[in-house]
């Protein structure tokens, strides 16, 4: 049962550790968090692994608990008010026409981690408001006015004059 | 929905940048997950033994002591004595008849004489 798990939990990893830690990564809004909270996520999945009668949908869960994970741990960061750290922030956008991509990330950077997980889970990953809702543990309701509450304070930040076509690359 | 178009558009050339380099693995996790597991399973054991010895001590702190000795079992009583009056057969009012039955009681019989 071990060896069946280990080697389902090891085919599962290799599967999906890109796209979750991308967003992961989205969530957070640096690599070394995202880290983190992914292999906090998918530790949390191989405990909970054996316990579980139906492994069919596995990888919904996965995602379950990595946005679980990274609002538990925006609250215990939220506790600890600063951290100090010699390492300089991520840097973003190398590419032409970054500038405008930096506003949009620095606005998104700037909500509270339930509204971007909202936005990331629904803009990237094109989850159902449902699905959303399941991977939040919250109602549908709150799913809505929280991803409408993150537009506005985008549609705030950006301001009118922000041009969408600038960010192709 | 026109920054929902930005939202998407800034995630996807986030998405074309080149990520640092992974130094995780899935045998890491699984590594991490055993030793997590043995530490689990060796807290529930102390645990246990911590609480049983401590329900132990609690035990004989403060349930009663049970090496007094064992009670001795008194003086035997003294045999009752039984006294039975006589049980009149015939109903209070009825005249005797000289021919009666005699009058029995309880472990007695007495007869009735004439004369």
């Amino acid at each position: 049962m071990t060896l069946n798990w280990d080697s389902e939990f090891t085919q599962l990893y290799d599967r999906c550790n890109e796209s979750m830690r991308f967003t992961a990564f989205l969530m957070c809004g640096n690599w070394h968090e995202a880290e983190d909270v992914l292999q906090s996520a998918f530790l949390k999945l191989y405990l909970a692994g054996p316990k579980l009668t139906d492994h069919s949908g596995i990888e919904g869960y996965l995602q379950q608990i990595l946005v679980r994970t990274f609002i538990a741990e925006r609250r215990r960061v939220r506790w600890r008010r600063e951290k100090l750290t010699d390492a300089l922030p991520d840097s973003l956008f190398v590419a032409p026409g970054a500038e405008d991509g930096l506003v949009v990330w620095e606005a998104l950077s700037s909500m509270p981690a339930r509204q971007r997980a909202v936005l990331v889970l629904r803009y990237w990953n094109d989850l159902s408001v449902e699905d959303v809702a399941t991977a939040l543990g919250c109602s549908t309701g709150t799913v809505k006015s929280q991803s409408s509450k993150g537009l506005q304070t985008l549609r705030h930040k950006l301001g009118p004059e922000f041009d969408p076509s600038r960010l192709g690359t | 929905m026109d920054h929902e178009d930005k939202l998407r558009t800034t995630f996807s050339v986030l998405r074309g940048e080149v990520p640092p380099p992974n130094a995780n693995s899935a045998f890491g996790v699984i590594t991490r997950g055993r030793a997590v597991r043995s530490r689990r399973r060796t807290i529930a054991v102390a645990g246990s033994a911590v609480a049983t010895a401590g329900v132990t001590a609690l035990a004989l702190a403060f349930l009663p002591d049970t090496s007094s000795p064992p009670p001795v079992p008194g003086p035997p009583l003294p045999t009752s004595t039984t006294t039975t009056s006589g049980v009149r057969t015939t109903p209070k009012g009825v005249p005797e008849r000289q021919d009666s039955p005699p009058v029995t009681t309880t472990g007695q019989v007495t007869t009735n004489t004439t004369g």
